[in-house]
Parts: C-alpha cells; structure tokens; sequence
C-alpha cells in the first residue's frame, strides 16, 4: 500500500517498467509492409515511374472530361428548368377577358383575334396556381359562317374567336354552355373546344387547379370526376384524366407538374473563425420568400449557444466571450415558408481552428 | 530466438545505420529492442489492444521509413514514442470522423477539485490500471497521457489536439477525477471483500 499525492505519479511509476509483449503477427505484418516493396521498387524503378506518370496523366484526362459533361449537363438540366417555369402563363379568365374587350371594341364581328401565350406570372406569386388551357382536339371542319351581334349587354352573348397558329389556321369558337339567347346569334357548330390544363411548375405545397374543361365523361386518376380538381403539391407528379372528345373518342391526356423548392437555404458544414476574411462566421444563406426565421446552435452537450431571429446575423464561434474549441456543433433552423408551413432543418457543423 | 540472434548483438548507432540501409536484420532487432516499450506507450493511447496493435504497426512502419530523419536530438526511445503518439492521433482522428462527434468542453471549468492524491492497494495491477485509461473519453485520454505520463506541457498539446491550453486543463481535471473516483470505487469495494 502506497499513498500519492497527485494521482498522475501512481500511473508514470505504474507504467515505467510495463513491458507488455505484442502478438507475434505485428512483426509479421511489418516485415511483410517494410521489405517487399522496396525491393521490387529498386528493381523496377523506372517502370513503376513510367507507370504512375501514365495512370496520373489518364487520371487528369478523365476527371477532366468528367467535369465537363457534368457541366454541360448541369446547364441543360437549368435550362430545362426555366422552360417550364416560363410555361406558368395566364388564367382562362384572363384570356376571355381580353378577348371580350377586344370584341367590344370592334363592330365587324368576322374579325379575327389574334393571342399571344406567352405571359409570365411572377413565379412565388403563385399560390393559388390556375393552370393554363390548352385547346386540344380543335375539330377541323369547325367554320364560323355567320356570327351577328346586337346586343353588348349581356357577356354571355359575347363569341370569341381565336386563329389557331398552326394547321390550318381554322377558326373555332367558344361560347358559354348557357347560351340561349333568341337573338340573330347563328352559330352552327355547337361543340366546345375542349381545354386541359398544360403541364407545369410550381412551389412546393402550392395549390394547384387543374381542368378539363368542357369534356364529357372526366376520370382523373385520383377518382373524381370534376371538370376541376384542386390538389396540393408536394412533390413533382403526373395527373392522368381520361375523357370522351368531340367525336365521342375516348382520350386520355397526361398533365405532369413539377414540385420546386421555392425557399433554398444553404448550410454550410464547417467553418473556421480565425479572423482571415475567409468563413469567419457559421451563416446561412437563402434565397426565396420566408418569414419566422430562428436559429439556436447548440453544443453536443446540448447547451444553447447561439440563437438569433435574423439571417444576417453570423455565429463567431464565441459564447460569453469564451472561445470554444475545435469540434463538431449543431444547429436547429426554424422557417416558414411562403404557404405558412413550418419547416424545421437540423444538422451539424464543424468549428475548424 | 535468442540463440539464433546471438551474433547479432548491436549498437544503437549501428542499428540505425542498418535500418537506413533497409536491412531487414538490423530492422528486426530494432524491434525486438523496442516493441515492449512502444507498446505500453500504445495501449495506453488506444481504446484496446487490437487497436493499440495497429497503431505499433503503423508506428514501425513509420519509423523504417523515416529513419533517416533522426537527427540525434533527443533520445532514440523519445523520438519513436512521438511517432507511435502521431499514430494514437491519426486512428483517433479516424474515429472523430467516423462517430463525428468529438468530445468538447467549452465550459469555464471552475475546479473545485484540489485534491487528486490516492492509495495504491496491491490488487491495483497494471492490467487494471490500463484498463482505467483505456476505459476514458478518447480526449481524456489523449491529455491525461501526454501531460502526465510523457510530461508534454498543456501549449504542446493544444498545438497537437487544435484546442486551447485552458481546455486541455479542463480536461486532464476532468480524467484525473474521473481515475480518482474509480480506484476509491475499486478500493472500497476491495475494502468491503476483506471485511
């Protein structure tokens, strides 16, 4: 029995004589590692040389040629992008109400209204989305013959005619499903141009409507069987609606819409607070809309440490002035997006010293 | 073993000049001069001996290596202990990145702990106390080692562990109580055997 005063000298004197033997293998494994490479390494010194600088120079080749199709890929997948978020166009409403300005304005009632399609809706404005109409299945033989109008005071006696761009530039015509008028409206083609909704782009958990407007016999893939379906979107999908067209033909159209994350915030995994300009501060970086913002960055003890409502703000890796050291710390993000959910991010990130 | 090597007695000098020269003699009886002592210096960083192990391995291969780097300052035994540290800190480090989190203490540690003395009972064997060690936090460890076994000073090892000096301190208080509170365990329990 032996008392010591600090309890580091019991364990320098415990281990100044320790002598414990190691298993067998770990000389074995030396002299295997030590002396067989080098020894075919000096007999084949330039051929391994030659080896590496011809493996070293592929290598470089490769990866070259890698990054580049990578890039080239990432272009065209961002180009693909904004082609279809240019697709979010104008509500029907919108459309008709122009048309029917226009036809106020005019008096020969044969004249016909020519439609540009491509607006564009500011994209984060886009809660409610109203998809766009597309005209499908146009029958050709549509002609107008005689259209006369007497009356502006009602708008559902209001035609509006449209030249269809392509094919043959055939005229058809869209008039309210009450039409009933007595006056000399003579309109011999009674089939409606049957419009579905395009294919789209919109915020994650936005509301989306679709149509298929003026079909007969509507079957949306979900079940119902509405000429409008409201659905949340939560992640990209294709809608499949099948219909009967003007000909009595049984068609089914496909309607794919495209879920994007319209609040991107970016993290960082590490930083290094040393005062050289370079990431000094953990920050985080967003773009798109979002209110409610809070971060708290806890130790891995799981002490708060930091915790602020403003995005600007930086941790420095300091608290109450004490420099923390080197180590993993973590992070809890609190937001909410532009549909008013919270969302909630964790994760970890290295303090580098 | 020993009647095979027994020509082969050597120098330090002339074990080194060998193993410049890659003999795989001189090599061989470096490390039966050495093994035993780098491995106490190993277990003792490592969490158990199948780590501690590699850590040699990787250590010898090291220094078979890099011999021609030893300059003569210092011991031949202290500049080969720094080596098999290195490794302990490499395989820790692998470990860092595997579990990704690392032991920290940020804290203002007030030590209230001025008392670190303790007995030593016979039954206490190296085995056990190794056990203790190999037992710690990974970063008690590393400190607890290097400052009071090697004698390294805490600047020293907040230059090799990437923290402040005050934490290093933190830290040996911390692995010092928590050694402290587990030989009392031990003893007490031994005491109660007896009786």
């Amino acid at each position: 029995m032996k008392k010591y005063n600090d309890i580091g000298d019991l364990f320098r004197d415990n281990f100044k004589d320790y002598a414990p033997v190691p298993s067998s293998h770990v000389w074995e494994n030396i002299s295997q590692k030590v002396v067989k490479p080098h020894s075919s390494y000096f007999k084949f010194k330039y051929v391994y040389i030659g080896a590496t600088i011809f493996i070293a120079t592929t290598a470089i080749t490769l990866s070259i040629v890698l990054q580049q199709t990578k890039t080239t890929h990432h272009v065209t997948s961002i180009n693909s992008l904004n082609s279809t978020e240019q697709t979010i166009h104008i509500n029907e409403d919108k459309i008709i109400q122009d048309h029917i300005t226009t036809l106020d304005k005019t008096t020969d009632n044969k004249k016909l209204i020519k439609k540009t399609t491509s607006k564009k809706i500011d994209f984060t404005e886009n809660q409610s989305t109203t998809t766009p109409l597309v005209e499908k299945t146009i029958p050709p033989q549509l002609h107008i013959q005689t259209i006369t109008q007497t009356s502006n005071t009602e708008k559902e006696q209001k035609e509006i005619k449209m030249l269809h761009k392509t094919g043959q530039k055939e005229n058809f015509e869209q008039t309210n499903p009450e039409y009933t008028s007595n006056k000399e409206l003579s309109v011999r083609n009674t089939d409606k141009a049957i419009y579905i909704s395009k294919d789209t782009t919109v915020c994650e958990n936005a509301i989306i409507t679709l149509y298929a407007k003026n079909a007969k016999n509507i079957m949306w893939n979900n079940g119902q069987t509405d000429e409008e379906i409201r659905e949340i979107i939560n992640q990209s999908k294709t809608f499949t609606v099948n219909y009967t067209d003007a000909y009595g033909k049984d068609t089914t159209a496909h309607i794919f819409v495209r879920a994007v994350p319209c609040t991107i915030l970016t993290i960082p995994t590490a930083f290094t607070p040393n005062n050289d300009g370079l990431n000094d501060e953990f920050r985080i970086f967003a773009s798109g809309t979002f209110s409610e913002f809070e971060i708290i960055i806890y130790s891995t003890h799981k002490k708060i440490l930091f915790q602020t409502s403003h995005i600007e703000q930086g941790w420095d890796g300091t608290h109450n002035g004490n420099i923390l050291p080197h180590g993993v710390y973590l992070y809890r993000v609190r937001y909410k997006d532009n549909f008013n959910q919270t969302i909630e991010r964790k994760g970890e990130f290295l303090l580098i010293r | 073993m020993q009647n095979d090597n027994k020509e082969m007695y050597a120098s330090e000098e002339e074990i080194i000049a060998g193993c410049i020269k890659k003999d795989i003699k001189y090599m061989e009886l470096l490390y039966k001069q050495y093994a035993s002592k780098l491995f106490n210096c190993a277990l003792r960083y490592t969490k158990n001996k199948e780590d501690a192990e590699d850590v040699l391995q990787d250590a010898f291969i090291q220094i078979f290596e890099h011999m021609k780097q030893y300059n003569g300052k210092g011991t031949f035994q202290g500049w080969m202990t720094t080596i098999v540290i290195n490794q302990a800190f490499m395989l820790y480090r692998k470990n860092i990145k595997q579990s990704k989190y690392q032991l920290v203490d940020f804290e203002d540690y007030k030590d209230t702990m001025k008392d670190t003395s303790v007995v030593q009972h016979d039954f206490l064997s190296h085995q056990l106390l190794l056990e203790m060690i190999q037992n710690l936090p990974d970063g008690y460890r590393m400190v607890f080692n290097m400052h009071e076994i090697e004698g390294f000073s805490y600047d020293e090892i907040a230059k090799v562990l990437h923290c402040t000096p005050t934490t290093c301190r933190t830290q040996l208080f911390r692995a010092k109580k928590l050694l402290q509170e587990k030989i009392n365990q031990l003893n007490d329990k031994q005491h109660k055997h007896i009786h």
